[in-house]
């Protein structure tokens, strides 16, 4: 970057640094509902409730069934679906009711992710408080948390198969990978706000490199318990049957890898466990070397977040308890943001 | 003082002894010899049986424990139990020697001041109190009903070796640095409580290891899905549910385990996070992070699996996490004040 760019960006009147720290705050309360939303998904899968609520409308939608006779409309609606009569046959409308709120308040979470974008976002362009050149990318955001909406509706829809009790695990993952990637959008645009201009960094190439490697390494993992969740894997723990404890399944092939559950786990837990010595690795480097404080302190947060997290996965796996799956996933998004902070504090380290 | 580096690696050398016998005492209780060798003497002992009549009168006197009688082995197996109690005698006898003779050496040098020559002298005898109280132990097989080393004698044995081996590591590190560095910051306390959470933790492992208590409530985080289980306190009076009853010592092992990681993973962050320490001081504090994040997987491991072979390994691990805190520590002495929360930290790595 040219300095130049740089006078002519501080010299816009909309990057007084009051609204740079202001959409910055907006853009980081953002990411932190989106934070909260992986957990209600994460809680809604626990719950089995995905498929409670059988259509989409994106506007309409937002008001929960008012009348009994709107219950017993969505409840008959809800028996109509393989899932109800091969899970819940018998099931009352309290049962249902039951089985509805958690995807009702997810889907009411994503409205309101969606109003607390847009609805500032055209406020501070009202007010010019918005560099123009950041404006197009904002509204693409926007635009993709709405296709966020369409592809959980998308991963819904493939619950209601025939003799499907669940959704698809691709299509999940389809929807978690989305969720992070518009995730660690918005959450780079925040930091890149807040902090428009890289510190320069002196020998801090390796350490860049490594945060980086960590970081892709992250995302796979991610994405390799998905299908962990996806697909119930966990079910099949069993240390008699030496099935989750680290070992590759007896037969292990590619074929298997997005079907078969103990290849899923196994290669979570692979995954999770080179990751978790990448970042070690990584938050070793920065916390021996001589970088800055900040830099030192992301290193310090994603050295702890992942001794968190490989803790959480083990007592996710050994317990079966699907609270502490869902923490672990939680954690997951926390540890990605501790990645994303440490690599947007080394970006200066290529000059 | 000038530190004498010799007399100092003699020390750290005792220690490293020490780490070899929680290994050789560690691994005997794993394959259960425990009592198999029912003989002491003190210093011929090191004479391992050389003929079948040597073989023969030690299995007699081994079959005479309760253990033999609920267990009855043949003399092959009780040969394949028998050395690796033997060797590990041998090595204590071993660390009198490597003690003695370099002490009597050091005396003669002068290199030694009086005050040290008694401090070493009473840790010797505490070593050799430690060898009379794993006899007594061993004795307590002839005692019918006994089938294991008792726990309330098996977890004071490790504990005193413990405690000898934190007085002898503090010792060496002072010898070796005798010069407190000045520092400003108030992690002492923070690694003080850290080392008295990890020996209190430690107790609470011999215990578990003691009762066999690895055979119950294998799961985590909940004992067989309650936090506390509800068989705490069956035992009266109260005070022995803290010495026999499987559920209460793994209880507070595990209870304990937690409060120690999350005191040592503090002082870690608050260490690395702190100001102008110095960068050997950093490292170590990276270390004792890692190795209490290891030592609580390593104990998950175990209770879930139910693998007294990894509870080994976490065993061994408890006394390296151990080391490190007395190292952090020892580097802390003299701390003083500071505070403890910082909002902007200075560029880290060495002092040019």
């Amino acid at each position: 970057m040219s300095s130049t760019t740089i006078d002519r960006r501080r010299a816009s009147p909309a990057a007084t640094p009051q609204n740079r720290a202001l959409v910055a705050a907006w853009l980081f309360a953002v990411c932190f509902m989106i934070w909260v939303m992986v957990g209600i998904g994460g809680f809604t899968r626990e719950t089995g409730s995905g498929l409670s609520i059988m259509n989409w409308d994106p506007i309409v939608g937002a008001l929960p069934p008012l009348s009994p006779a709107a219950w017993n409309k969505l409840f008959a609606l809800y028996q109509t679906i393989p899932q109800a009569q091969i899970l819940h046959k018998g099931m009352d409308l309290a049962g249902f009711q039951q089985l509805f709120w958690p995807e009702y308040i997810h889907r009411l979470w994503g409205r309101l992710i969606g109003a607390v974008f847009f609805v500032p976002l055209i406020a501070f362009i009202a007010t010019r408080r918005i560099e123009a050149r950041l404006i197009p990318w904002l509204i693409l955001l926007f635009v993709m948390g709405g296709l966020q909406g369409a592809i959980g509706w998308f991963m819904v829809a493939s619950g209601f198969d025939p003799n499907s009790t669940a959704v698809e695990p691709w299509r999940l993952s389809l929807h978690f990978s989305a969720a992070m990637f518009l995730y660690v959008s918005v959450l780079w645009t925040a930091l890149t706000v807040r902090t428009p201009v890289p510190a320069p960094l002196q020998g801090q190439r390796a350490l860049k490199f490594w945060a980086f490697a960590a970081t892709i390494l992250l995302c796979i993992t991610m994405f390799a318990g998905t299908f962990v969740s996806g697909t119930h894997a966990i079910d099949v723990f069993s240390p008699a049957k030496a099935i989750g404890v680290g070992m590759p399944p007896p037969v292990y092939a590619v074929s298997n890898f997005f079907t078969d559950k103990a290849t899923i786990l196994f290669n979570h837990q692979a995954l999770g466990f080179l990751t978790a010595l990448t970042i070690l690795t990584t938050a070793t480097l920065a916390l021996r070397g001589n970088a800055p404080g900040q830099v030192r302190d992301a290193g310090l947060a994603i050295g702890g977040l992942v001794l968190l997290q490989f803790t959480l996965g083990v007592t996710a796996l050994v317990s079966k308890l699907l609270d502490v799956g869902v923490a672990h996933q939680m954690n997951a998004v926390l540890l990605l943001t501790a990645c994303i902070l440490l690599l947007h504090r080394l970006r200066g380290a290529a000059r | 003082m000038k530190p004498d580096r010799a007399v100092a690696n003699w020390l750290f050398l005792l220690c490293a002894m020490i780490f070899g016998m929680v290994v050789g005492g560690g691994h005997a209780r794993t394959i259960g010899a425990g009592f198999i060798l029912q003989a002491w003497e003190p210093v011929t002992g090191f004479i391992p049986p050389l003929n079948a009549g040597d073989w023969t009168h030690l299995f007699a006197l081994y079959q005479q424990t309760a253990q033999f009688h609920a267990h009855p082995i043949t003399e092959t197996t009780f040969k394949t139990l028998f050395w690796p109690m033997f060797l590990d005698r041998c090595w204590g006898r071993l660390m009198a020697l490597v003690f003695l003779i370099p002490f009597v050496i050091f005396s003669w040098q002068r290199r030694i001041p009086r005050n040290l020559a008694f401090w070493l002298l009473a840790i010797f005898a505490a070593g050799g109190a430690q060898a009379a109280h794993g006899w007594y132990m061993v004795r307590t097989g002839l005692t019918p009903g006994v089938l294991t080393p008792p726990p309330s004698w098996a977890a004071p044995h490790f504990l005193a070796a413990m405690v000898i081996f934190t007085a002898l590591l503090w010792t060496a590190l002072s010898i070796r640095t005798p010069t407190p560095e000045p520092l400003e910051t108030p992690l002492k306390p923070w690694l003080t409580a850290t080392i008295v959470l990890i020996l209190a933790t430690m107790g609470f492992g011999a215990l578990v290891a003691a009762t066999n208590a690895i055979t119950v409530f294998n799961t985590f985080p909940l004992m067989d899905g309650s936090f506390a289980p509800p068989t705490l306190f069956a035992l009266h009076p109260a005070w022995e549910n803290f010495i026999i009853n499987q559920a209460t010592v793994q209880f507070f092992h595990r209870l304990l385990a937690t409060l120690t990681a999350l005191t040592a993973l503090t002082a870690a962050i608050l260490g690395l996070r702190a100001e102008n320490l110095p960068p050997a001081l950093r490292d170590n504090f990276l270390i004792l992070a890692a190795l209490v994040a290891l030592q609580y997987l390593l104990g998950m491991a175990t209770i879930v699996l139910a693998a007294p072979e990894l509870g080994f390994v976490h065993e061994l691990n408890a006394v390296l996490l151990l080391a490190a805190a007395i190292c952090a520590r020892h580097q802390l002495r003299g701390a003083r004040g500071g505070r403890t929360l910082i909002s902007s930290l200075p560029a880290g790595g060495p002092t040019p």
